[in-house]
Order: C-alpha cells, then sequence, then structure tokens
C-alpha cells in the first residue's frame, strides 16, 4: 500500500525529487557495499593474524624453554661426563671443576648437588650441608633417577626442602640423573642433582603477553601446572584454569569456552620433557573496540552519505531550478497571461525550451492581434458598406431629377428613374446580405447607370452583358457600382458624350470575372497603386461612398486572398477593373457572412 | 529551501556529529582507561616479619588490579593510637581504601562510626561487619582455637600443665583463639595457665621456671606468630628448655618456625593461606572502590599442620608462596 | 545561495567544536603540588643477607623518625630481587611507574648498573647505590647519582689489626697448638663483589704486615651466606680435624654458620679462633657470647641515615650536603670494647 503511494508519488514528483531518490540510493547502497566488505574483510584479517601471531610466539617461547632445558641438560652431562666419570672421589675433590661449572650456570642453578645411593652428600656446589636427620633416599627425584639409570629427570617445581637453607626457601625443578662414581677401587650408582631455579622459568613464560590480555603457562605431566602467572592462586582456588583439559589438547590452535568467555588456545609441546606450553588469548575481549570500530564504519557511511546528498542536493537544484522558473512562466501563460516573462536560463536545453517558448508566446500574440485587427477592419468594411447602403447624397441627386423630371412632364422617365431608385436601394439593401446573385448585382449596376446616365445627360453610354450561365453564381453586393462610379467620376469627367462604359461578367473555370471598362481619362500606375493603398482615396460623395479598396478587401475577404480586384489603365485611352471571384453556384453556397465556401 | 528540508539536514548533520563523537573520541564511550587504585595498609606491629607472605600475596593482587598499595607499619608495636593517628592521616592523604589490621579491635570500631570515614575499609582479624566497614577478612579465631585444642589434647598428656603465650589478649583475634582453646582443653581436663607478654624476658621467664625450680614440664601453647617464633628460638636455643617443654604449639608459620617444626621443636602448628589473605584484602579493597560494595565478612581457612606434612604438595604452596 | 552558506558554515562550526572538545579532553593539566609525601624505593640484592636486613630496618626507622620530625609522609617501597638482576630490573620499571621519587639500589649484579641508571635518569630519578658499588664509569653519568658504602679496605685493615693486636698482646690467644704458626681457613663473599676480594686480600696483607706468622689451610667461597659457610666448615673440620687455629670471614654470617658448624661437631669455644666484619647484631650476640673473637661494625645508623637523607633530600627536590661517594666510619670490636 505504502509502497504503492510511493510510487505513484514518485512518478508524479519533480525532477529533483527523482534525481534525489536515485542519486541517494546508488550512492547508500555503494557505500554500505563498501563499508560492510572492508570491515568483513579486516576483522577476518585480524582474527586470522592473532591466530598467526600466537603460533609464532608460542613457537618463540617453545625455542627459548627448550634451549633453556637442554642448556641444563647439557650442564648435567659435562658434569657427568666432563666431570664425575673420570673422577676418583677419594683421591682429589672435584669441587673445583664443579665450582666452575656452577659459576657459568649462576643464574639458572640453585644447587648442585651429588649423592651416594644411600642418600650421602658427596660433593655439593655451592657449599650445602643436608639437614640433620633427612633421608634424601625418599624424595621422588632420587627414586626416579635411580629407577630410570638412562633418563634425565625433570621434577615437578618444588621446595627443596634437603639441604640446610637457614631461614629462606627456594622454589627449584629438581633435574636428576644416576651416575657412576668412582672412589678408590669401587664404582658405585650415585645421583646428581641440579636444582634448577623456578624463577627463571617463570621469567621465560611470565614475560610473554599475548595480545589482549592473554598469557602463556607451562603444564607438566597429567596436566598438573609447572608454572602459570596465577599458580598460587589457582593452588588456593581463588583463581581457575582450565589446565585439565588443555593437556588433553593435541598441538595446535583450539577455540574453548571457559568461565562463560571464548579463547583461542595454543598449544606446542616442549621436546624430551614432554611439558606443553599453552597460551591463552581471550577472544571477546575486543568488544568494546569492536563497537567503536562499527559505530566508526557506520560513521563514515553516514558521512559520505550526507556529503554525498548535498552534492546531489545542489546538481540537481542546479539542474532542476531553471525548469521550475520555466515551468511558473508558462503556468502564468496558460493562465492567460500572455505578457508574463518567459524564464531563459540554465542549461542549454533550458535557454532554448524558453526562447522558443517565449517566441511562440510572441507569435501568439501577434496572431490574435492580427485576428483582432482583421475583425476590426471587418467590421469596419462592413460598416462602411452599411453606411454606403444608403448613401444620402446620391439619393438627394436622384430625387432633384426625378422633381425635375415631374415638373417638367417627363413623367415616363420619372417613373423609370423613380422605379430604377426603388430596385437600386432594394438590392442595396438586400435585406441585409452581403452575398448577392449575380443576376442581382448585375440588375443593381443597371439601375445605378440608368439613373447616372439620366442624370449626366447623354455624357455617357453603357453596355451591361453577362453570360447566362454566371447569373446563377454568387457575387459580391456593392461590387461593380463602385466600380462603376469610378469610371464615372474619374473616367467621364472631360468626355462629351463620347464615353462608353463596358460591364461584362463572364466565367472562366472556377472563376468569376467581372469587368468594368471605360475609355476615360486613364491613370497613372502611382494613381492606379494609389486607389488600393490605405486612405489613398477620399470616399466619394457622390457615390456609393465605398472605395475600390474597400471592394478589393471585401472580395478578400468572403472569397479568399487569391481573388479580388486588378486594375489596367492607360492615360488617354481608358482604363479596366477586372474583380475576379470565385464561381459559387448561389443556392447551393452557404451563406457565411465572414466566408463563402 | 523549506523548513522542513533545513530541519531535516540540521538533524542529519546532528547525528553525523554524534557517531563521530562515539566512534572516535573518548567523550561518550569511555574506554577503560587504566586507573591505579591508592591503597594503603596499617597493621599492627612495628616490622612485617609475619607479614612476608601477606605482602606477596598484596602484591600479586596490586599488580593484577592496578593498585598502588602502601604498606604501613606502627612506630611501635600494638600501639592503638598511634593507629588511629595513621589511619587519619591516610584518610587525608586520600587513600582510596585503608586496609587495616587493628591492634583493638572494638576500640578501632568505636572510632570508625565516630569518624565516619569517606573511603571503604577493610578490617583485617576480624569478623565484624559494620557500616563503616565495607567487608572483612579473617579466620574463625574461635574455631581454631578449637581445633589446636583438639589436636593437642589428643597429643598431650594430661598431667603436664598448659601454658598459654600470647602478646597480649586484648589484641584483635588473641581473645577468640583463647577462649576456643580453654573450651576444649578445659572440657578434656587439661590445666591451663594464660601468660601475656609483659616484657622482653616474659616468656623465658616462664621456661626457666620449669628448669629452674624443677618442677617438671610444661605444654606450651602460642596464641599468636611473635609469641611461637620468641618460644621457638627459645627452644633452639637451648637443649635444656627442649627437655623440659614437653611440646610447643601454636598459630602462625613463618619461614623460621616451620624450618623448627622440620626440626622437632615445634610440635604442630595452626597456619592458614596468608598469601590468599594479602590478595583477598586488595581485591576487596579494589572491589569496594570500584563500588561493589562486598560487604561480606570473608573467613580463611585453616589448617593443622605437623613436619610429616611439610613434604606433601598439600600445603606446599601455602606454607611457602611462590613470588 | 546565502541560506546555503549559513548551513554549510554550521555544520563547520559543530564540527571544529568536536574536534577541539576531543582535543581538550587528551590535554592533561600538569599541577605543581607542593610535596607533601616522597616515595624512596629500596631495591634489595636479597633480603635474608642479615646486613642488608639490619639495614633495611635502620632505613625503615630513619624513615619513620623523618615523617615524625618533618611530618612530610614517607612511603617506602621495599623489594628483593633474591639474587636476580632480572628480576631488579623489572621491579626498577615497576618503581618507576609507581611514581617513585627516588630510588635506593643494591645492585645484584654491579656490572649492570648503566641498565638501571638509564631507566632512572630517563624518569629524572636520582639513585643512591649503596653497599655493592657500581664501576665509576657508571657513577659518573650524572651528579644524580650517589653510592654509600663502607670502605672495604679500611674495614679489611682494621680487622687485621685486631687480630694483629691480639696476637701482640697474647701470641697464645692465636696460635693455639703452638707450633709459630696461626693456621687459619679463609671464608669469602660472593666473587663478583668487589668488598670480597678486597677484604681477603687486606686482611691477609695487615696480618703479614703486623707480622703474625699465618699459614693458609684452605679457603672457600660461601657468598656471604651463613648456611654454605656453615656446610663448608663442616667439611673442613672433618678434613683437617685439629688443624684449624683461625678462621677468617669476610662477613659475621658466614662466621656464624662456622660457629654453627663447630657446635654440631662438638668443637668446643675457643678451639678455633673467628673474626667476621659486619657488626650485626646477631654477629654482636655471638661476640658476647664469647664465640666471635671480633668483628669490625659499620656505624649502621650513619649508613642508614646517609642513604635516606640523600634520597629524602632529593626526593623533595632539595640539595643535599653530601658527596657522591658517602664512606660510613666503621670500628672494631672486640670482647672488650663492644658497646
Amino acid at each position: 500500500m505504502i509502497l504503492e503511494r510511493q510510487r505513484d508519488g514518485l512518478r508524479r514528483g519533480s525532477i529533483r525529487y527523482h534525481i534525489f531518490i536515485y542519486f541517494t540510493v546508488t550512492a547508500l547502497a555503494a557505500s554500505i557495499f563498501i563499508g560492510l566488505s572492508l570491515y568483513t574483510r579486516l576483522s577476518g584479517l585480524m582474527a586470522d593474524s592473532i591466530r598467526e601471531e600466537n603460533q609464532i610466539l608460542i613457537n618463540q617461547v617453545n625455542r627459548s624453554v627448550d634451549s633453556y632445558l637442554r642448556s641444563i641438560m647439557k650442564l648435567s652431562d659435562s658434569l657427568y661426563y666432563g666431570v664425575i666419570k673420570n673422577a676418583d672421589l677419594s683421591d682429589d675433590g672435584i669441587a673445583n671443576e664443579m665450582t666452575l661449572l656452577y659459576d657459568n650456570n649462576k643464574d639458572n642453578v640453585e644447587n648442585i648437588a651429588l649423592l651416594s645411593k644411600e642418600g650421602a652428600l658427596l660433593e655439593a656446589v655451592p657449599a650445602a650441608r643436608l639437614k640433620t636427620g633427612i633421608n634424601v633416599t625418599g624424595e621422588s627425584w632420587f627414586q626416579e633417577a635411580r629407577e630410570r639409570t638412562e633418563n634425565v629427570h625433570f621434577s615437578m617445581p618444588h621446595v627443596q626442602y634437603v639441604f640446610d637453607a637457614g631461614d629462606s626457601y627456594r622454589w627449584v625443578v629438581s633435574v636428576s640423573r644416576a651416575v657412576e662414581i668412582t672412589q678408590g677401587p669401587y664404582t658405585d650408582q650415585g645421583v646428581l642433582l641440579i636444582d634448577m631455579r623456578y624463577n627463571s622459568l617463570e621469567q621465560l613464560i611470565d614475560g610473554v603477553s599475548l595480545g589482549n590480555n592473554g598469557y602463556v603457562y607451562l603444564l607438566g605431566p597429567g596436566g598438573r601446572l609447572i608454572c602459570h602467572p596465577e599458580n598460587q592462586l589457582i593452588d588456593s582456588g581463588l583463581a581457575k584454569e582450565n589446565h585439565l583439559v588443555a593437556a588433553e589438547y593435541q598441538d595446535g590452535n583450539h577455540i574453548e569456552e571457559f568461565m562463560g568467555r571464548k579463547r583461542l588456545v595454543t598449544v606446542k609441546t616442549v621436546g624430551y620433557t614432554g611439558w606443553k606450553i599453552v597460551g591463552v588469548t581471550p577472544l571477546d575481549g575486543m568488544s568494546l573496540n569492536a563497537i567503536k570500530t562499527r559505530l566508526l564504519i557506520v560513521f563514515i557511511v553516514g558521512f559520505v552519505l550526507f556529503i554525498l546528498t548535498i552534492i546531489n542536493s545542489f546538481i540537481s537544484s542546479r539542474i532542476t531550478g531553471p525548469i521550475k522558473e520555466l515551468e511558473k512562466s508558462v503556468g502564468e501563460i496558460e493562465a492567460g497571461n500572455l505578457e508574463a516573462h518567459v524564464y531563459v536560463g540554465g542549461s542549454y536545453e533550458t535557454r532554448h525550451l524558453g526562447a522558443s517558448i517565449q517566441h511562440m508566446a510572441e507569435r501568439i500574440r501577434r496572431l490574435m492581434a492580427d485576428i483582432v485587427a482583421e475583425h476590426e477592419s471587418k467590421r469596419k468594411s462592413e460598416f462602411d458598406a452599411l453606411q454606403s447602403q444608403i448613401n444620402p447624397h446620391f439619393l438627394y441627386n436622384t430625387l432633384d431629377i426625378i422633381v425635375w423630371m415631374i415638373e417638367n412632364e417627363k413623367q415616363a422617365e420619372a417613373v423609370k428613374a423613380v422605379t430604377a431608385l426603388a430596385r437600386f436601394f432594394r438590392i442595396s439593401l438586400s435585406k441585409g446580405k452581403n452575398i448577392i446573385p449575380v443576376s442581382a448585382e448585375l440588375e443593381h449596376v443597371r439601375s445605378y447607370l440608368m439613373i447616372q446616365h439620366m442624370r449626366y445627360k447623354n455624357r455617357f453610354s453603357y453596355t451591361v452583358e453577362a453570360e447566362d450561365e454566371v447569373l446563377g453564381l454568387c457575387s459580391l453586393k456593392l461590387l461593380l457600382q463602385p466600380l462603376v462610379e469610378n469610371a464615372i467620376y474619374h473616367g467621364m469627367e472631360f468626355m462629351d458624350g463620347d464615353g462608353e462604359i463596358a460591364v461584362r461578367a463572364w466565367r472562366e473555370g472556377d472563376v468569376l470575372y467581372f469587368s468594368v471598362s471605360d475609355n476615360g481619362l486613364g491613370m497613372t500606375k502611382e494613381q492606379v497603386e494609389g486607389m488600393f493603398e490605405n486612405g489613398g482615396h477620399v470616399p466619394s460623395r457622390r457615390g456609393s461612398g465605398i472605395g475600390v479598396r474597400n471592394v478589393n478587401e471585401r472580395i478578400k475577404l468572403y472569397f479568399g486572398r487569391e481573388y479580388g480586384l486588378s486594375v489596367s489603365s492607360e492615360l488617354d485611352v481608358g482604363t479596366k477593373v477586372t474583380a475576379r471571384l470565385k464561381a459559387v453556384v448561389y443556392e447551393e453556397a452557404v451563406e457565411d457572412e465572414s466566408h463563402v465556401k | 529551501m523549506s523548513n522542513k528540508e533545513k530541519m531535516v539536514w540540521c538533524f542529519g548533520a546532528g547525528i553525523l556529529v554524534l557517531l563521530f563523537l562515539l566512534s572516535s573520541t573518548d567523550l561518550i564511550i569511555k574506554e577503560q582507561k587504566r586507573e591505579v587504585y591508592r591503597i594503603s595498609v596499617i597493621i599492627a606491629d612495628s616490622r612485617d616479619e609475619y607479614y612476608v607472605n601477606f605482602k606477596k600475596g598484596m602484591d600479586k593482587a596490586a599488580l593484577s588490579f592496578q593498585a598502588d598499595v602502601n604498606f604501613i607499619t606502627l612506630y611501635a608495636a600494638n600501639d592503638e593510637e598511634q593507629q588511629a593517628e595513621l589511619l587519619q592521616r591516610e584518610l587525608r592523604d586520600g587513600a582510596q581504601a585503608v586496609v587495616l589490621a587493628p591492634v583493638n579491635e572494638s576500640g578501632m570500631l568505636m572510632r570508625l562510626d565516630a569518624v565516619k570515614p569517606n573511603c571503604p575499609v577493610i578490617l583485617l582479624g576480624s569478623a565484624t561487619l559494620n557500616d563503616s566497614v565495607a567487608a572483612s577478612l579473617s579466620v574463625d579465631g574461635y574455631a581454631m582455637g578449637q581445633e589446636l585444642g583438639r589436636q593437642v589434647a589428643s597429643r598431650a598428656q594430661k598431667e603436664i600443665p598448659v601454658c598459654l603465650l600470647t602478646e597480649g589478649l586484648s589484641f584483635t583475634g588473641n581473645a577468640d583463639i583463647y577462649d576456643g582453646l580453654r573450651s576444649v582443653l578445659d572440657e578434656e581436663g587439661f590445666v591451663c595457665r594464660l601468660v601475656e607478654r609483659q616484657g622482653e624476658g616474659t616468656y623465658r621467664q616462664v621456661i626457666e621456671e620449669t628448669v629452674y625450680p624443677g618442677s617438671g614440664r610444661i605444654t606450651v601453647i602460642a596464641l599468636d606468630t611473635a609469641a611461637l617464633s620468641e618460644a621457638a628460638d627459645l627452644l633452639a636455643g637451648s637443649s635444656v628448655y627442649q627437655e623440659h617443654v614437653a611440646g610447643l604449639y601454636g598459630v602462625g608459620c613463618t619461614v623460621g618456625i616451620l624450618n623448627r617444626l622440620d626440626e622437632g621443636i615445634v610440635k604442630g602448628l595452626m597456619a592458614y593461606n596468608q598469601f590468599d589473605e594479602g590478595y583477598l584484602s586488595v581485591r576487596l579493597a579494589v572491589e569496594a572502590i570500584q563500588g561493589l560494595w562486598p560487604g561480606v565478612q570473608n573467613t580463611l581457612d585453616f589448617h593443622y599442620i605437623e613436619a610429616k606434612e611439610l613434604r606433601k604438595e598439600l600445603y606446599e604452596k601455602m606454607l611457602y608462596p611462590m613470588e | 545561495m546565502k541560506k546555503r552558506i549559513i548551513l554549510a558554515a554550521a555544520v563547520l562550526f559543530v564540527c571544529t567544536a568536536a574536534f577541539l572538545l576531543t582535543a581538550r579532553s587528551e590535554k592533561e593539566g600538569e599541577q605543581e603540588a607542593p610535596k607533601t609525601s616522597i616515595r624512596i624505593g629500596l631495591l634489595l640484592y636479597r633480603g635474608d643477607d642479615t646486613f642488608i636486613g639490619t639495614l633495611r630496618s635502620s632505613i625503615e626507622e630513619c624513615a619513620k623518625g623523618y615523617e615524625q620530625q618533618t611530618g612530610i609522609k614517607v612511603t617506602l617501597d621495599v623489594m628483593d630481587a633474591k639474587g636476580s638482576q632480572n628480576t631488579q630490573n623489572s621491579q626498577v620499571e615497576r618503581l618507576i611507574s609507581l611514581e617513585c621519587d627516588a630510588l635506593c639500589v643494591n645492585m645484584v649484579d654491579r656490572a649492570a648498573a648503566s641498565a638501571v641508571i638509564d631507566k632512572a635518569l630517563a624518569a629524572g630519578l636520582p639513585v643512591i647505590f649503596f653497599n655493592r658499588e657500581p664501576v665509576e664509569e657508571d657513577m659518573n653519568r650524572s651528579d644524580r647519582l650517589y653510592y654509600v658504602g663502607a670502605d672495604a679496605k679500611e674495614s679489611a685493615v682494621l680487622q687485621g689489626k685486631l687480630l694483629v693486636d691480639a696476637y701482640k698482646n697474647n701470641p697464645d690467644s692465636l696460635d693455639l697448638n703452638g707450633d709459630g704458626k696461626v693456621s687459619y681457613v679463609l671464608l669469602e663473599g660472593e666473587t663478583s663483589h668487589q668488598d670480597s676480594l678486597i677484604r681477603t686480600e687486606w686482611s691477609i696483607q695487615t696480618l703479614k704486615d703486623g707480622e703474625v706468622p699465618i699459614e693458609r689451610i684452605t679457603g672457600g667461597i660461601a657468598n656471604w651466606e651463613r648456611s654454605q659457610a656453615s656446610a663448608l666448615m663442616e667439611q673442613w673440620l672433618l678434613e683437617y680435624p685439629g688443624q684449624i687455629e683461625l678462621a677468617i670471614c669476610n662477613n659475621d654470617d658466614m662466621a656464624l654458620g662456622a660457629i654453627d658448624a663447630m657446635e654440631r661437631n662438638g668443637v668446643a669455644f675457643g678451639a678455633i679462633r673467628l673474626v667476621g666484619i659486619d657488626g650485626t647484631p646477631a654477629g654482636q650476640e655471638a661476640l658476647k657470647a664469647g664465640k666471635l673473637l671480633g668483628t669490625v661494625e659499620s656505624d649502621r645508623e650513619f649508613y642508614a641515615k646517609a642513604i635516606f637523607e640523600i634520597a629524602a633530600a632529593l626526593a623533595a627536590g632539595e640539595e643535599t650536603g653530601y658527596e657522591k661517594y658517602v664512606w660510613c666510619p666503621q670500628r672494631a670490636l672486640t670482647e672488650s670494647n663492644r658497646r
């Protein structure tokens, strides 16, 4: 539901919104992708590197412990093979040689002692004596050495009791072996004891810190702890360690959970003694850092997104701003304000659009102005025509003639004049129609000519000729009469009875022709051109008052621009005015006042 | 830019700043800064001879919990006034916790109630719990006395009178041990005599008395470490004394006493894990500073140790703590 | 457009403010407080060395006295290296991290002093060495290094002299079997300790100079320890029964160990003469009991006082009137002139 609304909103949304959404979604997807992949990669690498590092550290510790144990064993060997075996204890003491070897190893060795198989102390370096009443043969290191004579035995750490040490005690690891002692002619078994300082072993282990509060400890046979940072506390129960389980592990890395925490346990076995070096690294202690790291990734993603959004918003504004302005301008125009200023700006396309819309608005304005002008002129023409339908001057003059005729008892002519006048005015009005049949128009001009002939007594003669087929076609009302009027008043002025006016109407194809020719003064080219000009011709008081121009315009208006008047004139020869009209049958014509189809 | 848009921008910027502060700075999520806790330990003695193991445990705890422990001894042993003064001084100097082995338990408690210390106080050797005391750490003196009494009763002869030596019955812990001992010994029918130290030669005199007037033998039981140590040294120095003292038992273990135990001069002793005592005292102090008011009475276990047990692994780490 | 600029400026401002805040929270102001307490670290090479133990108690008493006198609290951190230089090095580091104001160091290995000096100087701490002397080159590295000790030659000469005096008084007191020669055994201290060699050498030399006819039976190294001396002496008693007349010991502990061996083996008092050096309480007791012929006592109070006062003065940031090398006065003690 919501999705549909969104989609609708999206479709209807502005360009800015579109760009914004698409860009933002892309940026978000990209940054999340980058962020996540980096994070997983890095944390994977980190976990791996910790594991590797642990392994390396443990190996190093192993090497140091190994070399330490080896050096003790070498010492034991040197003491035995180098000193004890070849010496006859009844002769010379071996104290000096033993002291030499002891001095070289003073840091790691607490005591060196040679004991007989009954437990008597034969030699000790540094000087020491057994505690009174002590039975050495009961000690485990003594017994083990006597049982397995071929090996060097490493004991568990313990406090060395057998020697008189005053008010101090030392933790040692006893390294014992069976030896052959020569005393005089007798050889016998004995035990060589080297007490290794526990501190030295501890230092090898304690100094190592694995990452993240990790530590290393040393495990002996049977899972007993040899060295541990919290050895004392584990013994009294204040701390706990999973050493019994760790004793079962094979060499290598293991993940275990102990006391609710996940740890990485790395195990390596030391040679010869079978001791195990165990490295423990807690895996969860990185939580705080991980939270911060995750937040950092989120922050980076957010930041990048924010910046991109700002840029994106800026860019889209730059693009869509002008479009918006243009849209507003178009809106105004649409609302009817054609004068509205059209915004032109922004990118090339927008500017082009703006300019085009501006031109179009102008053209519309002009066209509308043209239409208005056209209507105006039409009204004017019609008004003129209307006005001319009843020209008082012509009426007065004609009535004057009729009065004279009546006074001079020329009744028949008076009747003719009155009749012609009536006919003239009837057709002039034609019930307000502008399009009349050709026959009616010819009748109209005949009436006019008759009257004018009577007035201008024998000044001219006239003919009106028309083919029969044209009589039924459409003609414009008051088309011929103004032309004839012109011919009379301009052409016939200086003629004395020789004037001739010929009105003809014929058809050629689709075109209806009228012509009014006279043999009068003629006109110059300028005068011809002046006839069609605006205001170039003063409406005649003597005739209908409609000018040639008016006729021309009306023809064009009603029949089309390709029709109209044309004048040919020659000075002193004569003038011929030709009217071209569309040949349209009168009955069929739908009289549309503005147009003849 | 409409108002709504502006708000959205500001909101976005705000979230970014918050995320930045969270992730890259320490203003909001604080990394666990390693704070060092200042703890003062005031004991009742003027030297730390009997606190060697305690100090080892204390140092281990100091390392583990990032504490700076100041071990303070009195100018003169068992000086109550001086101890109170030192306590005041430490509180003034800004100790974050004080571990106190009071000379006189009830007196110190009264003082604490009066002073109302502004930092947690842990009592050693006493089992009382108070509003002003955050925790107490001790051995159950009465039970220990009883156990010792039982052990002695099973080994010593009833006819031989028993002499109980102590530095002072009023000193913290001694009274309880005494009561426990007496309850068992009296029941078993032993004749008991209490000797408190009056001066340098008090103990020597007591033992001399057995020799000089020739009145026979005594069984000596020392109620505290100092007495046991001195008695052991006295006996070690003279074989005559050894003849007249049927058996020396007591409470406390130093390396010297253990050597005497080994030699047979001391027949048996009660020991408890002093390393743990030191470790726990610092740990309790740190917990109290961190706000986890322990409010507990911790009691430590005690054991009866004889010479034959010295070699056993069982008590080795307790009697001879590693560093 | 203007609104955008304002918004951008606002965001920038917020970011800068956050950045500055974090910078400020990291910077810790360092306050200079007047010294109301000083912290001194005391590092011993081996805590169960009797002489060192008594010296330590004396230093602690000095500290308490100083506290009562001046009201300045003294924190004395005592560390026992148990004979391991590595342990001592890490103890030095720990004390530096606990912000000690001065260190009093009894080196385990006197040749390894430079490591300690490096660490201390880097932290700006003065170091007062005592009893085990570092080499001159190390001591001259800074004028904040001091040494307090007892002149070994002087103590040996005093030891020799008291023997010479005893002989001059009554030759039979030394030459017990009357064979005209004083047969002696020698119990020496640690090989690496500067004092052992000097004491041995000058003791014998003084005797020779005093024209005492001495004859060396044997000698051994007991590393200043009572138990080792006891073991050696026991061996010699078995090896040279009745031959030993004099035991010259580099220190009192070893003399006491020899006495222990004698007692165990039932040798009567006075059958063998013993001399030691140090004047420890136990030694003085033996002197009183007549078991020990004589010893050389260094003025322990002076010794401890010197160490402590130099340390306290330097820790409090003041000057000290002591020289770089402070030698403690010593005197021979015999039964007659013991305190």
